[in-house]
């Protein structure tokens, strides 16, 4: 398998005048050739900053990635990429689909325009030529009327399509990696399934690799090959879908697993809730981020953050419980 | 729809509204749309974008004037009352916003905020405020020393909660919760529908809960109806709903619900203009001719499940 | 959650204009102005009307501060009494302007319709009338002075006021929160004063902020031309105005008015944009982490 992406100690700080926001604590991750990766996690759990800082898009003053952080892109040091480099990386070997469509459109310009520039700056290719392979692209994402959609700007077009239209832009650089940020959150969800469908579609077609970054089980659940847990900044859990979904080990994976209602749940039965709150990202957090809304915590969650434990092909978890004994935690 | 022996609270009739846009087109928000609720029952209004549910929950409550039909609760019509029955009115029956944060005055601190309808109907006042502000916070389970902080320091749940205080304080019997909770986490979510379902079964509410999500409206109601493009496509039981849905939107939106995504075809337009067909024709997968020309209307097509749809 | 004290919108506004260097100078240099207004013609050991013809037309010195003009009258102490007269004139006009800006644009705003698009047509035509034909025919009919410059300016400048409030109101009527009060069956007199103006105030003050110069400068321009404030009372207009004669000669007559017009106009306006910037309604909120 052809690793595409290596992501080792990823720390991300956030400078706000509350104080430094540590966004992302030490993530690692990879994502080889052809596959799908889900991040989930609710808000404030640092996916997004993730994306942001795959691509390098985490700038001073407002945020960086601490300098002991690692992102590899086939071998590159992405860290370490000049400006034109970064420049060929953003949308021509890694292409993002934002959450929002409405405000990742340029309203003042024709959609068929903004996919065409994407396609002269990483493919070199001409205005006229770029404008018709546009238009190819739009009808690759099932747009009614490619031709004469190209034309129009995005007020016209619906929430679904400008999603639709956002896909065709991050996809005409033939990019290797497409991140994804909550892609359909803003959608329908009629619209969500479609728009889904077409990401998958889109990879079987061109090999893509996905990294989705959701606060969705389901999306994940539909669409990944390997789906990552986050929680206060940390990756929690590990593993291929149908195992995460089947056997969670981390408390937290099967306590949100349960905040949903199940196709069989009691009508109007109380669903099974975590106490608490997510923690303050501002400063250190001792030991565990769940411990104190976890209901299997032992002391020494308290005191020590634990190290990811294996469970199993491709399987891992951090959490106390799963080992026997106290040895391998990190200091926090 | 039949009442079962339990009285019904509310009784919506052909309601009709219709907003005009610029100087040309008519949307039609609601078209034609009847139900029931019964008393101390909670009722989902299922629906996407534009399909009128929130509307359908506003003309419920009387803050749009709807431009045809009746909304009676508990007997008497919401759509004729005078202003001081108007008033009144506003005692019975309450709304949870979707957007916390826009749905509270960001000047206004949280005291305030929940004593809003305390102020307007002059029920208490001095000690007996502050009293009955601990009160409702404490029902919402929050402290009393959240009364001074303002909506921008408070967390997406703790919002949410300050907006079922403020709807509690005037001792409403009927609630519509317009998509209350989509804007939080997933955790989030159960807590604030726990606090609702308990809430329910304290005080006997009675809630029109509007989502899109018909997972969690079946998990939190009795009955449910399918809304789209101002039409209720399909009513009956949550569970009957769900299990044996009827209509080809609401088996659309239970396998978009259950990540399988069917696909319906390439996108169609939300119509503002409307043909005389059913209006989901468009992206129906099961369309006949006769779809294309007249619009359905609801049948009973098992007992008390009602469908709209020229397949059945 | 962030464990914060609990700030008000004041005080978190007054924490951001602090942080706004340019403005806090622009409000330093205002205080001191407004300061020297008050207190300048007491420290000067002449008095601001005092003719003296063995010192007509003397340059600054030490004696004279800002030397002095063509009646021997010293300069500084009438830059700080014709300040008086200016300032008063910018800030009881802007004042007059906004209420009744707030007033029309806040009824026109909240009850919208046919009655707002009357208003509105009312305000644009007001705006198409030059202050300066209403002030000459002020000046016809009930003569000159302070009172009648504020009221010219008035007449013809609570257009944009009135503009600003209503498109305010506008947009916050539809706000959820503003729905929401009337669901609990709040009156329109209480949607008005609890709801709609507090969340405008901020847009008030910045307005205010900026029409004061805009009220120092007309008054400057209408007594340059001949047709404000007279002798013996005097504002920087005036003085820029009888100074004009002797540009080529005494050129500093003409400087220290121009110059304290320019400084203030240019305090305020920086000091209404920070003031934007501070009272800003989205509130600091995270970008998604």
């Amino acid at each position: 398998m052809e690793r595409l992406l290596e992501v080792r100690n990823l720390k991300v700080t956030y400078h706000t005048r509350a104080g430094d926001v540590q966004a992302v604590r030490g993530a690692d991750f990879h994502l080889d050739r052809g596959e799908t990766l889900a991040v989930v996690g609710e808000s404030g759990c640092g996916k997004t900053a993730v994306a942001k800082a795959v691509m390098r898009l985490i700038e001073k003053p407002r945020g960086e990635i601490e300098e002991t952080s690692m992102i590899f892109f086939e071998g590159r040091n992405v860290l370490e990429m000049d400006k034109k480099e970064i420049r060929k990386l953003r949308g021509g070997e890694i292409g993002m689909i934002f959450q929002d469509p409405m405000t990742s459109l340029n309203p003042t310009m024709r959609i068929g325009d903004q996919i065409a520039e994407s396609l002269m700056l990483h493919c070199g290719m001409k205005r006229k030529p770029a404008f018709s392979r546009a238009c190819e692209l739009l009808k690759q994402v099932r747009i009614n009327d490619w031709e004469l959609m190209a034309k129009r700007y995005p007020h016209e077009f619906s929430g679904g399509m400008r999603q639709r239209a956002m896909i065709a832009m991050a996809a005409a650089g033939g990019p290797r990696i497409i991140i994804a940020d909550e892609p359909t959150t803003a959608l329908d969800l009629t619209i969500q399934a479609e728009i889904m469908g077409l990401l998958r579609e889109l990879k079987k077609n061109t090999g893509t690799s996905m990294m989705l970054i959701t606060h969705d089980l389901a999306i994940a659940a539909g669409s990944a090959d390997r789906v990552h847990i986050m929680y206060a900044g940390r990756i929690v859990e590990k593993a291929e879908t149908k195992e995460l979904f089947g056997n969670p080990a981390h408390p937290y994976t099967e306590a949100l697993l349960n905040s949903a209602p199940g196709p069989g749940s009691e009508s109007k039965s109380r669903l099974a809730t975590m106490a608490g709150s997510p923690p303050d990202l501002i400063g250190t957090i001792r030991g565990c981020a769940f411990a104190k809304r976890c209901g299997s915590c032992m002391p020494i969650c308290l005191e020590k953050n634990p190290g990811m434990v294996k469970l199993g092909a491709g399987h891992e978890a951090a959490c106390w419980k799963l080992i026997g004994d106290t040895a391998g935690g990190e200091a926090p | 729809m039949s009442v079962n022996g339990h009285e019904n609270l509310i009784e919506v009739r052909n309601l009709k509204k219709s907003f005009r846009l610029g100087r040309k087109s008519l949307l039609v928000a609601v078209d034609d749309v009847s139900l029931s609720i019964k008393k101390g029952e909670t009722y989902a209004l299922v629906g996407e974008s534009g399909s009128g549910k929130t509307t359908l929950g506003r003309l419920m409550l009387g803050i749009y004037p709807a431009d045809s039909g009746e909304v009676l609760v508990g007997g008497s019509n919401v759509c004729v009352s005078g202003k001081k029955e108007r008033l009144e009115f506003t005692r019975k029956a309450q709304m949870i916003f979707q957007d916390s944060y826009a749905s509270m005055n960001p000047r206004m601190n949280v005291g305030d905020i929940v004593a809003e309808g305390i102020d307007i109907h002059g029920i208490h006042c001095g000690q007996e405020r502050t009293g009955r502000i601990n009160e409702l916070l404490g029902l919402v389970g929050m402290g009393g020393e959240f009364k001074v902080r303002f909506p921008h320091e408070l967390s997406g749940g703790q919002r949410q909660r300050v907006g079922i205080a403020r709807a509690l304080a005037v001792e409403p019997e009927f609630i519509v919760c317009d998509e209350p909770i989509s804007s939080l986490d997933v955790s989030v979510q159960a807590q604030i529908i726990n606090l609702l379902i308990d809430l329910q079964k304290k005080k006997g509410l009675t809630y029109l809960f509007i989502s899109h999500d018909i997972t969690m409206a079946r998990h939190v109601s009795d009955s449910m109806g399918v809304m789209y493009m101002g039409r209720i496509l399909e009513t009956g039981v949550s569970s009957d709903v769900c299990r044996r849905p009827l209509h080809p939107y609401t088996r659309a939106l239970l396998s978009a619900a259950m990540l399988s995504g069917t696909e319906t075809g390439f996108e169609a337009q939300a119509g503002k203009g409307r043909g005389a067909g059913c209006r989901f024709a468009g992206r129906c997968g099961c369309a006949k001719a006769e779809c294309l020309l007249t619009a359905p209307e609801l049948r009973e097509i098992e007992k008390g499940h009602y469908a709209a749809c020229h397949i059945l | 959650m962030i464990n914060i004290t609990s700030t008000t919108y004041r005080q978190d506004a007054w924490r951001r204009l602090k942080g706004n260097r340019i403005a806090m100078v622009s409000l330093a240099l205002l205080l001191a102005i407004f300061a020297m207004c008050i207190i300048g013609p007491f420290i000067s050991p002449y008095k601001y009307t005092a003719v003296n013809s063995d010192i007509v037309n003397q340059s600054p010195s030490l004696q004279h501060l800002f030397g002095t003009d063509d009646l021997g009258r010293d300069i500084f102490a009438r830059i700080w009494a014709g300040g008086r007269v200016s300032m008063l004139i910018g800030v009881l006009g802007a004042f007059s302007v906004t209420v009744l800006g707030v007033l029309y644009g806040g009824i026109s705003g909240y009850f919208g319709g046919t009655a707002d698009d009357i208003m509105m047509r009312a305000v644009e035509v007001m705006n198409c009338i030059p202050y300066m034909i209403v002030a000459i025919l002020i000046a016809f009919i009930a003569g000159q002075g302070i009172g009648a410059l504020i009221l010219a300016m008035t007449i013809t400048g609570w257009g944009g006021m009135a503009r600003l409030v209503r498109g305010q109101v506008l947009q916050l009527r539809e706000q959820p929160f503003v729905l929401a009060a009337k669901a609990l069956g709040a009156s329109p007199g209480r949607i008005i004063s609890k709801h709609l103006l507090p969340n405008t105030v901020g847009v008030i003050i910045v307005q205010f902020t900026l029409d004061v110069p805009i009220f120092i400068f007309g008054e400057a321009f209408l007594s340059f031309i001949g047709l404000g404030i007279q002798s013996p009372g005097t504002s920087w207009g005036a003085m820029a105005a009888a100074a004009q004669q002797h540009l080529m000669f005494y050129p500093y007559q003409i400087f220290f008015p121009a110059l304290l017009i320019s400084m203030t106009m240019l305090a305020f306006n920086l000091l209404g944009d920070g003031l934007r910037d501070a009272l800003d309604p989205t509130l600091g909120i995270q970008e998604g982490i």
